[in-house]
């Protein structure tokens, strides 16, 4: 059985979905655990037992602090308690820029990374010493694809790997391409594959890990 | 990088694996959570399994802040051995080395080698031999330098040799002696040393193509340490000896050597000693509970910059004590006054010291000191005696206090000093130009002020006479010929704490010229000074001349060409100006370097009360002109210096 984001229906538009809590954890072996975001929109809060909010961080900020939307190609911050900017104080949406170094409440900051000019994929990056619960190596809001691989522009960086890995979009359900032979869960596929919500992925050089939320 | 398991599956109960980390020496290290959500590293033993799970079982229960924690050891159905510990989530020190190919910064360096020192100083103390001491088994956990994969196999070298999977890099930090087998902790100083070498110079000292070649380099080749900084050379070259009987004896002695205070990453103090972490201080005070040896050099830990004072005072004196609490009083409202309040009060005390005439305070204050001085010899005499005829073993009355523990704080590893000194140094000439030029006219203005004050009170007439403009002009000019010499020079050493000599032969030069241009501006102006003339204050003039050669005076006492050259030459040359022109001076105004500056200048042979006019006007506008690094930034430096 395959995994489908969204409704299920075939053909819908995922990215227009405005459905929270469509989440999974990228287990990146020798590399790092990501949190990935798959919905346009992904709110931020405090890590509460009966928290729902998309990324849950251990941090002193509200239950629900902020959202960040992703409209086209582009990102927005929308505060409902304190965020800060480039030294201000964000009172409404505000368009998010490749390098902003976001302040939530008084200690958390963030990192905003749109690393890809041809990818509508970002990155967060924890920069106070904060993580989500549970915990990960940082956060990934992921647009059409998630590009793994040892270049400083890829998406999540794999510095010992010899080609990227892409995670992407097709239809409502997620694949991988990668040049060569890649094993998911035991099967043996050519270039590319169609994945699970617990899909085992296996290349020369890599293996990765989906892990549903 | 491939595992044996994948995420999501539990080849031990009671944990989940998440993603496999790397792959060390004896098996797989994996990121796992367990069933409450605890997160963990696992390592499961593969080779020697034995050997390798007696030592973990040895090294359960350390507790360093320094060491990757180990929490526990459990078996899986097929028998193989998991070592459960704490899962450290930053960088390791290989990444950071690689980051720096020239070398890192200093104070980075500092850090990674105290926290690794003080762990392989704990293991040693308990022991252990590390054995695989390598940048890639250091890591960083949210600031903290942690060592692991520690308590491991003996046979270290054995097992490793014959490896094929185990990547050259191992073979870097490797002792000569550990081929022969027979080894103890010089191994670990061994390994500190490359690892110094490799985080100063961003490279091992050792390498080569192949595991043999490294060996014999190891075995063979004198470590090339001119690529070092100097201080370290002779570290390095020491910790790299091929003997280890020539090596530091232990991890103590390296660390000192390095400059680096035992345990400077944590405090570390027994736990019998009730510890309190100073508030003041920014930096984490972790206490650590290593009771087995309180007094060893390494955990003897950070003289306190602010130990508290034993019980010295038992006798405290009352009158004495009131005086001094007193006088602190003063002193903390004068710091927090403001500057206005500061030289209003001032010239009132310089007024009111000259109205009285001086001799009378002398009198006064002499008066009073001898009948303290008795007082203190019958109440020392009484007490004495009370003490003889108290029974022994009891303490005297007044000493029940029992003795505090000292408080042990952390020592700053760098003086906020140095570190504004670097800051001053790193000023660009155009900065230090208009720096200096603002000064220079701020140091104009405060001479203007102040000579007409110093005119008033000393008794000038101010009459509007030519003689008193006259007067006025000698005194204004030559004191802003002075502070702008002292100011100027003072410019250019403030980046250095300086050579004291240095700094004298060169002001004793300007002080000479300078007394040229007093002698010759006051003869330009008409202005003499007989101390003949004035009526006011204690006549130097006698004492003087029997002090300094006669050839200083003329036949009335008014002073030569030599007496001034003497006076200026001295005033310059005897005093630290530097002091009062240092950004850095603890208050911008001091009164206290005011007076011994007038002081001074009262025993140098120019007639009263020209001399310590001349003097005071100096420093006062040296001090309230000359830049001051302002209380913020001092604040700032100092947390710097602080958190290292």
């Amino acid at each position: 059985m395959r995994w489908r984001l969204g409704n299920g229906k075939r053909g819908t538009d995922v990215s227009n979905q405005v459905q929270s809590k469509r989440r999974m954890l990228l287990w990146v072996d020798a590399v790092g655990g990501f949190l990935v975001c798959l919905s346009p929109e992904t709110t931020l809060g405090q890590a509460l037992p009966a928290s729902d909010v998309d990324i849950p961080l251990s941090a002193d900020v509200s239950r629900r602090h902020a959202a960040i939307r992703r409209q086209s190609d582009e990102y927005v911050i929308d505060p409902w308690h304190p965020v800060f900017l480039r030294g201000h104080q964000v009172k409404q949406p505000t368009p998010l820029r490749d390098g902003d170094r976001l302040s939530l409440g008084e200690s958390m900051e963030i990192e905003f990374r749109k690393p890809h000019a041809l990818s509508a994929t970002a990155r967060l990056i924890f920069g106070s010493r904060h993580s989500t619960q549970p915990a990960s190596d940082g956060v990934v809001l992921m647009g059409e694809s998630l590009v793994m691989g040892p270049q400083a522009h890829n998406h999540v960086i794999c510095r010992e790997w010899a080609n990227d890995l892409i995670l992407f979009r097709r239809g409502n359900q997620l694949w991988c391409r990668t040049p060569g032979t890649i094993h998911v869960d035991g099967q043996t596929f050519e270039e590319e594959a169609c994945l699970g919500p617990n899909s085992h992925v296996e290349g020369d050089d890599f293996s990765v890990s989906l892990e549903m939320l | 990088m491939k595992f044996a398991y994948a995420s999501g599956t539990h080849p031990l109960e009671g944990f989940t694996i998440k993603r496999g980390v790397g792959s060390g020496g004896f098996g797989e290290v994996y990121f796992a959570t367990s069933d409450a959500g605890k997160e963990v590293a696992l390592k499961r033993v593969q080779r020697n399994a034995d050997i390798e799970m007696r030592g973990a079982t040895q090294c359960l229960n350390f507790k360093h802040l320094n060491l990757v924690a180990l929490f526990d050891i459990k078996y899986d159905d097929d028998g193989a051995g998991w070592i459960v510990m704490e899962f450290v989530s930053g960088e390791s020190l290989r990444d950071v080395i690689d980051r720096y190919p020239e070398g890192m910064p200093r104070a980075e360096m500092e850090r990674w080698f105290a926290g690794i020192a003080a762990a392989v100083a704990y293991l040693h103390r308990h022991g252990i031999v590390h054995r695989d001491l390598k940048p890639g088994n250091v890591f960083d956990d949210d600031g903290v330098v942690k060592v692991g994969d520690y308590g491991l196999s003996k046979f270290i070298s054995g097992s490793r040799r014959h490896d094929q999977t185990e990547s050259v890099g191992t073979f870097h930090y490797m002792a000569p002696e550990i081929g022969k087998g027979v080894y103890g902790k010089e191994i670990d100083v061994y390994a500190l040393g490359i690892m110094l070498y490799e985080m100063l110079s961003g490279r091992v000292p050792f390498e080569g193509e192949s595991s043999q070649e490294i060996i014999m380099k190891h075995l063979t080749d004198e470590p090339d340490v001119s690529g070092l900084p100097v201080a370290y050379r002779s570290v390095v070259s020491r910790a790299l000896r091929k003997d280890p009987r020539e090596r530091f004896a232990t991890v103590a002695e390296m660390q000192a050597a390095v400059g680096i205070v035992p345990e400077q990453a944590q405090v570390a103090t027994p736990r019998s000693v009730d510890v309190k972490p100073p508030i003041e201080h920014l930096g984490t005070v972790v206490i650590s509970d290593d009771r087995s040896h309180p007094s060893s050099a390494a955990d003897a830990t950070v003289a306190g910059h602010r130990l508290q004072k034993n019980n010295e005072s038992v006798t405290a004196e009352p009158v004495a004590q009131a005086v001094r609490d007193g006088g602190s009083r003063v002193l903390e409202w004068w710091r927090n006054a403001p500057q206005v309040l500061q030289i209003g009060s001032l010239i009132c005390g310089v007024l009111l010291l000259w109205r009285l005439q001086g001799r009378w305070l002398f009198y006064i204050g002499m008066s009073f000191g001898v009948v303290y001085a008795i007082y203190f010899v019958i109440r020392v005499a009484a007490q004495a005696m009370s003490r003889a005829s108290q029974p022994r073993g009891t303490p005297a009355s007044g000493n029940t206090a029992t003795p505090k523990p000292p408080r042990v704080a952390r020592k700053p590893r760098v003086p906020w000093q140095q570190l504004a000194r670097a800051d001053l140094r790193a000023k660009t000439m155009v900065e230090r130009f208009t720096e200096l030029s603002g000064g220079l006219l701020i140091s104009a203005l405060v001479v203007g002020i102040l000579s007409l004050v110093m005119l008033i009170v000393a008794g000038q007439p101010i009459d509007g006479s030519i003689d008193m403009f006259a007067r006025f002009a000698w005194l204004a000019i030559v004191s802003m010929v002075g502070s702008w010499g002292v100011l100027v020079s003072c410019k250019f050493w403030e980046g250095e704490s300086g050579e004291p000599l240095l700094r004298r032969f060169l002001l004793l030069g300007l002080g000479l010229l300078w007394g040229f241009g007093g002698y010759f501006g006051g003869d330009f102006l008409s202005v003499h000074f007989s101390p003949s003339g004035d009526q006011h204050g204690l006549t130097s003039a006698s004492m003087m001349q029997h002090v300094y050669p006669e050839s200083l005076f003329l036949v009335g006492g008014g002073p030569t060409l030599a007496a001034y050259l003497v006076y200026f030459g001295g005033l310059l040359a005897i005093l630290r100006w530097w002091k009062q022109a240092d950004p850095l001076r603890p208050n911008r105004f001091s009164l206290f370097a005011t007076a011994l500056t007038a002081i001074g200048a009262s025993f140098l042979p120019l007639p009263l009360p020209w001399g310590p006019m001349v003097a005071l006007t100096t420093s006062a506008a040296v001090q309230l002109s000359a830049s001051w690094v302002p209380a913020q930034r001092r604040l700032e430096l100092r947390r710097r210096s602080l958190q290292g």
